[in-house]
């Protein structure tokens, strides 16, 4: 019964971590996906000063989780990080005067976030009987 | 004019460095998480040779987000094992409860 207990704690805490993703591991990633994200927001002319506002303040809102917090936990937040990835994405790849390789490695950033997040999230659901 | 093979022999202490980082990163890591940390790593050699600081460090921020996936896979792994433990325990248990309740009765 007490092994029981002490390995019940186990998968408690190993389950916790599985639904945790590192800040520091992230920071400099989304740091520059962030700055790219806003410089293509700032620059659209197709937007109104409200859904600049709001894209802005969605890009400030994921660049403060990853500086004022050591972890966060990715099923909160994985919506916000794939809005502002998708968004990235979409000004990159409309970009017709970027490089082919600085376009590669600016769509492979948002790529490994979203994954990260994604992958972290199927941590925090029961898993399938199929698993 | 120097070709492309001196320029790599230029570059290559810069590029096997992020090549031995990337190794320990990833020791073990899934086939997919290795070809992102291989893909990388030839970015990173292009980056250096046309000297651009701000690429290369937006591709060593990559491979440490690779590196945290690896170790969010190791962690659930784990938990699998722990799990498949526990009910194996739950399970005996189980079965000792009912062996005990039979005699009781």
């Amino acid at each position: 019964m007490k092994h029981l207990f002490i390995l019940s704690v186990l998968l408690l805490a190993v389950s916790c971590a599985t639904t945790t993703v590192n800040t520091e591991s992230i920071t400099d990633v989304v740091q520059v996906v962030v700055e790219r994200h806003d410089a293509y927001v700032r620059s659209d002319d197709s937007l109104s000063t409200g859904e600049k506002l709001a894209f802005l303040s969605e890009s400030a809102s994921l660049l403060a989780l990853t500086t004022d917090q050591t972890e966060i936990d990715a099923p909160t937040h994985e919506a916000l990080v794939n809005s502002v990835c998708a968004r990235h994405d979409q000004y990159v790849t409309q970009d017709s005067a970027l490089p082919a390789l600085h376009r590669e490695v600016y769509l492979r950033s948002s790529v490994l976030l979203v994954r990260l997040f994604k992958e972290a999230s199927i941590g925090s659901s029961p898993s399938s009987p199929t698993d | 004019m120097i070709s492309n093979e001196q320029l790599e022999g230029l570059y290559s202490p810069v590029v096997a460095a992020v090549r031995a980082e990337a190794t320990k990163l990833l020791k073990g890591a899934a086939a997919d998480l290795q070809q992102f940390a291989r893909d990388i790593t030839a970015n990173v050699l292009v980056a250096v040779q046309h000297g651009d600081e701000k690429l290369r460090q937006e591709l060593h921020g990559q491979l440490e987000v690779l590196a945290e996936t690896h170790r969010l896979r190791a962690s659930r792994a784990s938990m699998k094992v722990l799990g498949s433990v526990l009910d194996s325990l739950a399970k005996g248990l189980e079965i000792g409860l009912g062996v005990a309740i039979k005699a009781a009765v």
